[in-house]
């Protein structure tokens, strides 16, 4: 495993980012949906997180996601390795690697729908539980609606549980979108089902989004749409870490990238990172895991 | 947030609960009928003729009753229908894509599992009256009104109690009692056993679910049919007492098995189960 920059100094958990290391990424494009503040320049934050107990309120200071040897196993497979991270709040970070690297198992224990073997994970300082839940917005690789649900139930749904949930920004979302929400889910494309659980994944003003294979299933024209104004402009102050493929259409977006293989991280950088190497993040893992 | 959880599962299971209340209620009626007229012919043909040998009456007779045996039967099967459904709906829900949805609600497991067992647990419970309200009628029926027809089959489903009781009111109570004792039983058992399934098998976790359910129900059975039959065959002061307490401790452990089972349900849940 390496993470990178390997001399970074790791103070005890200050409110704010560190001055970068890199030299910091351009400044992003005005978003479309005036976000609220810039998004922080460093992805490279203290390690250690506040400590809190089981039903504290989530800690301002704490990274928004701290992981401690995270390791899960299926029997004699192992298929996420002492998995160490943190992640401060405002970053957009790709989980990239190639299949089986495990980074569905990350996503999955973070939400809290598998346990972890060994090791830790924290959510702004709270271990995985309800209130944890209530700062993660988790979006899965599988549709998870019953078919018996219409788009608009789903949507009252989402408001009736999480206390964050914005049924007008969902509303104009799917318009843009071209969902109707009136639509049976059972009617739906496989299309169609991502992008209204990305409405409703997005449409949360959460802490933290995982967004497990978000665009693998819509059309170019919604990629685009998705990517540069939900996943880039939405959310300027929350965390975001996304698997996919799809490492070309994303790498616009990101801010740091993790890349995954046999369970292990290998390496944790800022995307300057690679383009500092003069080629693109694509580039770059097409290299890392060439066949 | 434990109200509204039940009110969703209240929403999506009112429709099948509507459908097979309704097949109830008409299998009931039909029965009652069917056993009415069964009665009706028996006095008549015996009036008639002095002997059920009439062909034609028996004949009816026969098809009635069998009219009236198929409707009790589906008077049953709708209770047990709803009780597969509510069942499947939780494992469904937890364990299977949907559970991407459940498992990631603020919320905590012991307030998932609790709102489902409420709620399936009560609907239950009132289709079990309704279904011995309807056994009620036919008995009715067929016995040409006679009251005591009410307690004698409302004790029949006091399992050891009935042989303790006379078949009066307490015996009528107490059987109405281990109804409900048993429709917590039975939900608790399943999701339990559900909740294991998912946990334990890499492969056919409903089969193992089944396997765990029927397993640990035919040992429960077993130990307490010995016990039932070992003191009506010993040297006992009083029958009645002491098997009114074998009963008792029966109704007690299906109670302690329905309790375990869903905290078991949600330690695992919260603790153990992975989503695939």
């Amino acid at each position: 495993m390496s993470e990178f920059p390997p001399s970074q100094p790791a103070p005890a958990a200050p409110p704010t980012p560190p001055a970068p290391a890199f030299a910091p990424e351009a400044p992003q494009p005005a978003p479309a949906f005036a976000p609220e503040a810039p998004r922080p320049t460093s992805a490279f934050v203290p390690e250690a997180p506040q400590a809190a107990p089981a039903f504290a309120a989530p800690s301002p200071s704490a990274p928004v996601l701290w992981c401690q040897n995270l390791t899960k196993t299926y029997g004699s497979a192992v298929a996420l390795d002492r998995f160490t991270i943190s992640v401060p709040a405002g970053r957009i970070v790709g989980l990239l690697g190639p299949n089986g690297s495990g980074k569905t198992t990350l996503l999955k224990m973070i939400a809290g729908v598998s346990h972890p073997t060994a090791g830790e994970v924290r959510v702004a300082g709270l271990p995985v539980g309800p209130q944890s839940k209530a700062l993660v917005s988790y979006l899965p690789e599988r549709p998870y609606f019953s078919r018996s649900m219409r788009v608009r139930e789903m949507l009252a749904y989402f408001a009736d549980f999480y206390a964050d949930f914005d049924s007008a920004l969902a509303h104009e979302m799917l318009g843009r979108l071209g969902v109707d929400p009136a639509a049976a889910c059972s009617t739906l494309s496989k299309g169609t089902v991502e992008k209204v659980q990305l409405t409703l994944v997005m449409a949360r003003h959460a802490a933290l989004y995982l967004l497990d294979e978000p665009i693998g299933g819509v059309d170019p024209a919604a990629r685009d749409y998705i990517l540069s104004t939900i996943i880039r402009a939405y959310r300027p102050q929350s965390t975001i870490i996304l698997s996919t493929h799809l490492v070309r259409d994303v790498e616009s977006v990101l801010d740091d990238f993790i890349l995954l293989r046999y369970g292990q991280m290998l390496l944790h950088a800022p995307v300057a990172y690679v383009r500092e190497k003069g080629t693109t993040l694509d580039a770059f893992f097409r290299e890392e895991f060439r066949c | 947030m434990l109200g509204k959880l039940m009110t969703y599962e209240l929403r999506a299971l009112w429709k099948p609960a509507a459908i097979m209340l309704a097949i109830m209620v008409v299998a009931g009626i039909a029965g009652t009928a069917c056993l009415g007229a069964t009665r009706a012919i028996s006095e008549v043909s015996w009036g008639a003729y002095g002997s059920l040998a009439a062909p034609t009456a028996g004949n009816a007779t026969v098809v009635l009753f069998m009219g009236a045996l198929f409707c009790g039967f589906l008077v049953w099967a709708a209770v047990a229908a709803f009780y597969v459904f509510s069942t499947m709906r939780f494992y469904r829900t937890l364990f299977t894509d949907e559970g991407y949805l459940t498992l990631t609600l603020p919320v905590s497991t012991g307030k998932l599992v609790m709102a489902k067992f409420w709620v399936s647990y009560l609907v239950l419970a009132a289709f079990a009256l309704v279904a011995l309200l309807m056994y009620t009628l036919m008995a009715l029926a067929i016995s040409g009104g006679d009251v005591d027809a009410v307690t004698g089959v409302a004790s029949m489903m006091g399992g050891w109690f009935a042989f303790a009781a006379d078949g009066d009111g307490l015996s009528a109570l107490l059987g109405y009692g281990n109804m409900l004792v048993t429709c917590a039983y039975a939900l608790g058992l399943a999701y339990g056993s559900l909740t294991l399934g998912a946990w334990w098998a890499r492969r056919h976790k409903v089969a193992a679910a089944v396997g765990v359910y029927l397993g640990v129900g035919w040992v429960l059975s077993l130990v307490f049919s010995i016990a039932g039959v070992l003191v009506m065959s010993g040297d006992v002061a009083s029958w009645d007492f002491t098997l009114g307490a074998v009963a008792v401790v029966q109704l007690l452990m299906n109670l302690a098995v329905a309790v375990g089972s869903l905290a078991l349900s949600a330690h695992l849940v919260r603790t153990k189960v992975d989503l695939n």
